[in-house]
């Protein structure tokens, strides 16, 4: 990054090349189509240029260039159409017990059949799935994310894997 | 590659690559902007400032140094006795006034008393 930052060009290829397939397909699941999702790593990557000298190497780098991915496209999301996430949900606690079958799931299915099933979900469930996939965020920061209740939270993202689930096996 | 991942095409890779390198340029351009010219400074007034304050630091310099001139060369020559013979002389000394008259009451006073 502190090459970037001197405007190395050729260190970020190598960056690019090395994150470039991971940040696509994180863009790609939240926003729906390649080319909305081109368009936001496009962004992204300027971003990354941009914000380079302030880059701390504490942090993962995926960790950092997904974060700003996300709110690229939950910017874009917010701007363009409702987020369809409502906080009226029962503050029950949710028994999360289909979280192995799930991962069976995403290992076996094509990523065009995954990609599919993630576009059937509302996009509320969506954005709560994907930060849960891609970033590991715990529920906590997921409500946090999404300001949302951490009830809430837990509600959204299990409905999601639940969505999810069974529209993998509608597919099979 | 698993299903998080999404292969950039070619066309997309060289793209941003492009947009990019622009943008590198573009702040590499903004970190390493020329120092002023001489004419941009005209331009702006920073010549005019310059030329004041490089005139008030010459008149302040030339005010303190003959003042520090007239202290070390003309007031040894005062005695308390001469002092004392001529009351006019005093505001001389104890009045912030002009080097240059100074040195000629001075000069006055150091003929008086010769």
């Amino acid at each position: 990054m502190q090459r970037i930052s001197n405007g190395d060009s050729n260190a970020f290829q190598i960056l690019f090349d090395r994150h470039s397939s991971l940040l696509l397909g994180y863009a790609r699941r939240l926003m729906g189509d390649l080319p909305k999702a081109e368009d936001i790593s496009q962004e992204v990557w300027i971003k990354v240029v941009r914000a380079a000298s302030t880059y701390q190497d504490q942090k993962k780098f995926s960790s950092w260039i997904l974060g700003i991915t996300r709110n690229t496209c939950l910017n874009q999301i917010r701007d363009t159409s409702d987020t369809g996430v409502t906080d009226n949900i029962s503050d029950h606690e949710i028994v999360d017990s289909n979280e192995d079958l799930l991962q069976d799931l995403l290992k076996k299915e094509t990523t065009t059949q995954i990609q599919k099933a993630i576009d059937q979900l509302p996009i509320g469930q969506k954005q709560a799935l994907l930060l849960w996939l891609y970033e590991d965020l715990s529920y906590e920061e997921i409500s946090h994310q999404l300001s949302l209740t951490l009830a809430a939270a837990k509600s959204i993202l299990f409905r999601a894997k639940e969505s999810l689930i069974s529209h993998l096996r509608g597919q099979i | 590659m698993n299903w998080k991942h999404e292969k950039p095409s070619e066309s997309f890779r060289q793209n941003t690559l492009d947009s990019v390198a622009q943008e590198m340029k573009r702040l590499s351009a903004i970190n390493k902007k020329p120092a002023r010219s001489l004419r941009d400074l005209w331009q702006s007034g920073g010549f005019f400032y310059a030329l004041v304050t490089t005139s008030c630091m010459a008149w302040l310099a030339f005010h303190f140094h003959s003042q520090s001139l007239v202290h070390i060369e003309h007031s040894p020559l005062i005695s308390a006795d001469e002092f004392v013979l001529d009351p006019t002389a005093n505001w001389i000394l104890d009045y912030d006034v002009d080097s240059i008259e100074m040195i000629e009451h001075l000069e006055e006073l150091e003929e008086w008393t010769l």
